[in-house]
């Protein structure tokens, strides 16, 4: 168990190692990208054994890091269970589909720079599985801090250019943000418990022994997963997130790291559980990003940013389904959004690769330029939309379920509307992109085999994993009778309007923006969040940076200067002791020696 | 006369040497107050051996002389050396190592 899940954890970080130490294999290029490919092709295969022959129970691995008097302050170890397990196989199945993929789309990068590519690729794929594998949280917020390393690196993997890199510096800020709850909290979870560790806080929650007043406590760490994960009002990064390259935001922005917020939150449950006030602003933050997101996805014309916001809205029905006391229907969507994220990324990435922009206006009738990659996007786009039976409709329903049973009626009502424009937003990219009566320019082809099949690979797990939903019946949770009818409705309702307007253009999306009035407007402008947060980071960051930069320059290296120009004068005062004449040395000597005479004489 | 009349006369010895070492301009002055300042040592040494019945103090005064000697010898190759090269033998002048 434990061998088979170091493997999984220490082979990508093997591949980190010897791309970043051995220089000529990095800057060769394609033989860092087989290097990094096959340690992850590897992880995976030890993940899938992992995850094939489940333990019956929690593996916990503990070894001492930081000692103390009383048992050691700090372990680091693996923490082994169905659910990690799940995440684990998701993490390698995406990074390892997402890297090979990259070998095609990034071809035109010179060699060095796909080497950086593939070094931090690797990077990040140890980061991502420590992170799953974590069994407290000293570890998991080392692996936490490492994946948004990684996403700065990669968002700014193009850092020539200034969009790319003033988007990784703010992915970074505005994720540190939230980090500074998360640290904050774990240090007073500590304080009030007396341990990091997930297994003796999970007994301790499970035999009613926690401590009173954790509500503040859960609440910084919430923040770290609000940061992460994107949810509002710290939803401003991923967006902008979009400047890194396709795979990147298919893996990282898409499938894994931003799912870290809503994993945490899961593995952190029986601790979140202590608090229902926490629980219940959960709930309530995410129902509300998850429309807020999907009113900005509507009106969005890059199809990166389409997913982008499709992202963050999807990521706030998991936290919904969290707050409404249901880890595992977050988890369920977490996986299965995952999959046709990812897909819907890499789709669209061919997409930008065989026309190259990323304005759907400027697309059309791709469908059939593109048979293949139509179609996967289709899937996905299906999936998303949560039509039965692929993956996605399930894990909504047990989202909406979940929300539903827990007696929130207005984030439900939230959730339903949202989903209504999840199909509408969706198929409004489909019917743009790869339908309508507008040809696209250029002779546009479909992807070559090495990145049409992970997308197939993708497409064929969406499907399967609904199917098997399909035969499995209602997963066990208590859904209500009407909900299947209902989601399918707005589903169509959402497939409705995008094809009325968009396909048939019987309704013009002008008259429908103008029909929606101040609500277009205001979506367009992002409902001036991004100018808030840009205000805010110039006023109070700067200003405080300033400040601080001042006190630098002016207190510290003042008491240094002071220090050193008093050093300077005294020498060159005494400098002029030293005549360099003979006889005044023995002069010296002789009435040294004189005084030492006379004080011994004195103080015998 | 007893030892304190020897001890007194080795101590004017060795102050006007000191006081020559420290004064003289010449390098050869100062050589001059280094040897009487050693001859003074010599001569408690000896006075020494005469009144402790100890015939070390005597040995070591021959020592002195003969290391005195050779001392002499090396600070007069140094004081001609510094005369070849700065054509003075002035120590007013001679500070190099001034900081």
């Amino acid at each position: 168990m434990t061998p088979l899940a170091l493997a999984v954890l220490g082979l990508p970080f093997l591949a980190f190692l010897l791309l970043a130490l051995a220089a000529p294999l990095r800057r060769h290029g394609r033989g860092a990208a087989l290097v990094s490919i096959a340690a992850i092709g590897g992880s995976l295969a030890a993940a899938l054994r992992l995850w094939l022959a489940p333990p019956a129970e929690t593996v916990v691995r503990r070894w001492e890091w930081i000692p103390a008097e009383d048992g050691p302050l700090v372990t680091v170890g693996l923490y082994i269970d169905t659910v990690g397990l799940a995440m684990l196989v998701l993490v390698a199945l995406v990074a390892f589909l997402v890297q090979v993929y990259s070998w095609a789309y990034l071809e035109g990068e010179t060699p060095p720079s796909l080497g950086r590519y593939y070094t931090y690729q690797s990077l990040f794929a140890f980061s991502m599985l420590g992170l799953v594998l974590a069994p407290n949280f000293v570890q998991m917020l080392i692996f936490w801090e490492l994946v948004g390393l990684c996403s700065y690196l990669l968002i700014g993997f193009w850092y020539d250019r200034p969009a790319a890199a003033r988007a990784a510096v703010k992915a970074f800020w505005t994720t540190r943000l939230g980090d500074v709850g998360f640290v904050t909290g774990i240090v007073l979870l500590w304080r009030a418990t007396g341990t990091f560790d997930f297994a003796t806080l999970f007994g301790a929650a499970a035999a009613h022994r926690l401590p009173a007043g954790l509500s503040l406590t859960m609440f910084l760490i919430y923040l770290g997963a609000v940061g992460k994960s994107a949810q509002f009002p710290l939803h401003i990064w991923l967006p902008d997130a979009m400047e890194g390259p396709t795979p990147v935001s298919a893996l990282i922005h898409a499938a894994t790291m931003v799912a870290a917020g809503v994993f945490m939150v899961t593995r952190a449950f029986p601790l979140f559980a202590a608090t229902p006030p926490v629980l219940g602003l959960i709930a309530w933050v995410g129902a509300f990003t998850a429309l807020l997101a999907a009113t900005m996805a509507c009106v969005e014309t890059d199809i990166k940013r389409v997913l982008a916001y499709s992202t963050v809205s999807q990521l706030g029905f998991m936290m919904a389904a969290a707050g409404a006391a249901a880890p595992q229907a977050a988890f369920f969507h977490l996986v299965t959004h995952g999959l046709f994220k990812a897909l819907l990324f890499l789709a669209a990435g061919a997409v930008i690769h065989a026309v190259g922009t990323n304005d759907i206006r400027e697309m059309g009738r791709l469908f059939y330029a593109l048979p293949q990659t139509g179609t996967v996007f289709l899937v996905g786009t299906l999936a998303l939309s949560g039509i039965w039976p692929l993956s996605g409709f399930f894990s909504k329903e047990a989202v909406l379920a979940a929300v539903w049973n827990a007696g929130l009626g207005v984030p439900f009502a939230v959730l339903a509307l949202t989903a209504l424009l999840t199909a509408a937003y969706m198929f409004r990219v489909v019917f743009l992109a790869f339908f309508g009566d507008r040809q696209a320019g250029g002779h546009p082809h479909d992807a070559p085999a090495v990145m049409a099949v992970p997308l197939w690979i993708l497409a064929i797990l969406t499907v399967a994993i609904g199917v098997r939903g399909a035969f499995a019946g209602e997963g066990g949770h208590s859904a209500p009778r009407w909900l299947p009818a209902l989601s399918q409705a707005l589903a169509a309702a959402g497939v409705g309007v995008a094809l009325v307007t968009y396909q048939l253009r019987l309704v013009s999306p002008a008259a429908l923006s103008r029909a929606l009035g101040p609500l277009d407007v205001m979506a367009r402008r992002r409902y001036g969040l991004d100018a808030v947060a840009a205000a805010v980071y110039r006023g109070l960051l700067l200003g405080l940076s300033r400040l601080i930069g001042w006190v630098d320059r002016y207190l510290v290296d003042g008491v240094v200067n002071v220090l050193s120009a008093w050093t300077l004068w005294a020498g060159d005062h005494l400098r002029r002791m030293q005549t360099g004449r003979a006889q005044d040395y023995v002069y010296g000597v002789a009435v040294g020696f004189l005084l030492l005479l006379i004080a011994s004489q004195i103080w015998r | 006369m007893g030892l304190r009349a020897y001890l007194l006369l080795a101590a004017a010895v060795f102050a006007i040497g000191l006081f020559g070492v420290t004064t003289r301009r010449n390098a050869v002055g100062i050589l001059l107050g280094i040897e009487l300042m050693l001859n003074a040592v010599n001569i408690n040494f000896v006075a020494f051996a005469r009144y402790n019945a100890s015939v070390a103090g005597m040995v070591f005064a021959l020592f002195t002389i003969a290391i005195t000697v050779a001392e002499i010898a090396v600070g007069l190759a140094i004081v001609i050396a510094i005369f070849r090269v700065r054509k003075t033998v002035d120590a007013d002048h001679l500070d190099l190592l001034k900081g």
